[in-house]
């Protein structure tokens, strides 16, 4: 594992794109400490997809200073290649092919690849390596493609949508697999929609509205800045009563002097990473 | 093992890996092998194959086989390679390639390998079948096959260029009849592989004579015919320093164009492209 010399395996400074006379990034600074996930999270529109994508060395930006595992990934060498994964969205490519047979094919690229046979067990598609390609389900197919996302041994992978057209079981199980290569020591920028995904997996999320960055912390520290109510429930005489307070355990103090044993059922539900998501882009975008 | 040898061996990895999708799907080694030529070939042969040309005595199912050995290269190199590259591209394969170290260049060696095997077989195809079927000549003598070599290798290589160049530019499979498919055929009928070039007005021999397929056909036609029928050739002659010429020019104009283009089209390859590129197909079949 080589981050930067400070430590960052990405660093961003002033990262301006426009396209035409439409800017769509309007200067992002950002900077990505080595192992973990960040989850990139935005609107649709936000400048998520052009920030991954300069990232992932596809695209040139317009300004700004922008270094991926200590490169400049507009001018990435073939060893930097090496270093990076990538899981982007509506892959539809090789459906004729046998499974195994391109992670074979994309394995062959790599000093140290994961073997392909491992890399599909990893992934659960064990059974699944003679199937063509085409035949696998929206599922299968994503989970192949993150096969072929870490398949090189990456220090750095780019999620896009990974769990998109999963069942929960095959969701929990991806979760459980990414937590793995967490463990060891990838460093994951995730983007999606799914914001119980990206509460669970990310210890930072940064939260991008109209080419800005405008929030940036874990799921809790966002659910904390916008002093958004919490939710009680309970049961009272055999219905279900919900009342919305800043100060909930008082609201509770209050419940169980005046009900006693009369109540049951009490639920305190704290605002949530969609409460501060739906809060920030809401006021940024007004 | 060096960069260079790595990119080979993998890229051939692909075109192994690519041959065995065509075995296992023959609809696509269908097209791959064009039958339809073959079939063609033979029908046009047996109904006026006989037929001297305009009295020389120079039997027509030469020309044929000569016209449809070039069009086997053509359509493997500047056809079917072009529409491959195109919907790699669509399908996101192109892509795929770019977020791998040394992916292009792989997926390219491995097309290319693709391709001169098409090109192989095809070529094979013709004159075998043209042999069997027709009683075609095959070249008569070691002269004449390292001809048949030359002009062959050459040809393949200029087409091949052309066609990584015509596929970076082709905007998308579906484009390919009108951008390829058509102006081929225009240069089948002009160039002299069905109808003699001889009995072409100047200015449309003039303008054939541009393009490598006239100077295929024709260096094909010197390898299959004796040595004698050249007199009845437009020059006199077979014209093996001008064909070679020509097929050269191609060649240096196809290696300048192809890698910039190819270059430019991958660089342009991005994921929120092929997005709206879906979003557009789907909204086209009315989904």
């Amino acid at each position: 594992m080589s981050a930067t010399s400070d430590g960052h395996v990405i660093s961003v400074r002033d990262l301006t794109m426009a396209y035409g006379s439409t800017r769509v990034l309007e200067g992002i600074d950002l900077d990505v400490e080595e192992g973990g996930v960040t989850a990139l999270l935005g609107p649709n529109g936000a400048g998520k997809t052009t920030t991954v994508e300069i990232l992932e060395g596809f695209r040139r930006r317009s300004g700004g200073d922008v270094r991926v595992l200590g490169e400049d990934p507009a001018r990435a060498s073939r060893a930097w290649r090496s270093r990076v994964g990538i899981v982007m969205q509506s892959w539809q490519d090789h459906a004729r092919w046998r499974v195994v047979e391109l992670v074979r094919y994309a394995a062959a690229h790599y000093d140290h690849p994961v073997p392909a046979e491992e890399a599909l067990e990893m992934m659960g598609l064990g059974d699944k390596a003679q199937a063509t390609i085409g035949d696998l389900s929206g599922g299968q197919r994503r989970r192949l493609d993150v096969a072929l996302g870490i398949v090189g041994r990456p220090e750095l992978l780019f999620l896009d949508e990974p769990t998109a057209g999963f069942d929960p079981a095959a969701r929990r199980s991806f979760h459980e697999v990414l937590g793995t290569l967490v463990d060891s020591g990838l460093t994951v920028l995730l983007t999606t929609h799914d914001l119980a995904e990206a509460e669970r997996l990310s210890r930072r999320i940064v939260l991008l509205v109209g080419g800005q960055l405008v929030a940036d912390g874990s799921a809790a520290d966002l659910a904390r800045s916008i002093d958004a109510p919490t939710t009680v429930r309970w049961r009272e005489d055999g219905q279900v009563r919900t009342e919305k307070t800043v100060e909930p355990d008082a609201l509770v103090h209050r419940l169980y002097a005046t009900h006693g044993s009369a109540l049951s059922g009490v639920e305190v539900r704290p605002p949530d990473l969609e409460d501060a998501y739906l809060e920030i882009v809401a006021r940024e975008e007004s | 093992m060096n960069r260079t040898a790595r990119i080979l061996s993998t890229g051939l990895l692909r075109a192994r890996l690519e041959l065995r999708v065509l075995v296992r799907n023959r609809s696509i080694l269908f097209s791959q092998l064009q039958v339809a030529n073959v079939v063609m070939l033979v029908v046009l042969g047996r109904i006026i194959g006989d037929d001297p040309i305009g009295g020389s005595g120079q039997p027509q199912v030469t020309l044929f086989v000569a016209g449809f050995v070039a069009l086997a290269v053509c359509q493997a190199t500047i056809l079917q390679f072009p529409l491959a590259l195109a919907t790699d591209r669509e399908d996101g394969t192109l892509l795929r390639a770019r977020g791998i170290p040394d992916g292009v260049a792989t997926y390219l060696v491995g097309k290319v390998a693709v391709v001169l095997l098409t090109v192989v077989v095809n070529v094979a195809l013709v004159l075998v079948t043209a042999a069997v079927a027709l009683g075609a000549p095959m070249p008569s003598s070691a002269s004449s096959w390292l001809t048949l070599l030359w002009v062959l290798a050459l040809s393949t290589c200029a087409a091949t260029l052309l066609g990584a160049a015509v596929g970076a530019m082709l905007p998308g499979a579906r484009q390919g009849t009108g951008w390829v498919l058509l102006p081929l055929m225009g240069l089948m009928v002009i160039s002299g592989t069905v109808i003699p070039f001889t009995l072409m007005p100047g200015v449309v021999q003039a303008v054939a004579s541009v393009f490598p397929l006239r100077w295929m056909a024709q260096g094909v036609r010197s390898a299959l015919y004796e040595p004698a029928y050249a007199v009845y050739e437009v020059a006199g002659s077979w014209q093996h320093l001008e064909t070679a010429g020509v097929l050269l020019a191609w060649v240096v104009v196809g290696a300048v164009l192809a890698p910039r283009l190819i270059a430019r089209t991958t660089r342009r390859e991005t994921g929120s492209k092929l997005e709206e590129r879906r979003h557009e197909a789907s909204r086209r079949v009315g989904i």
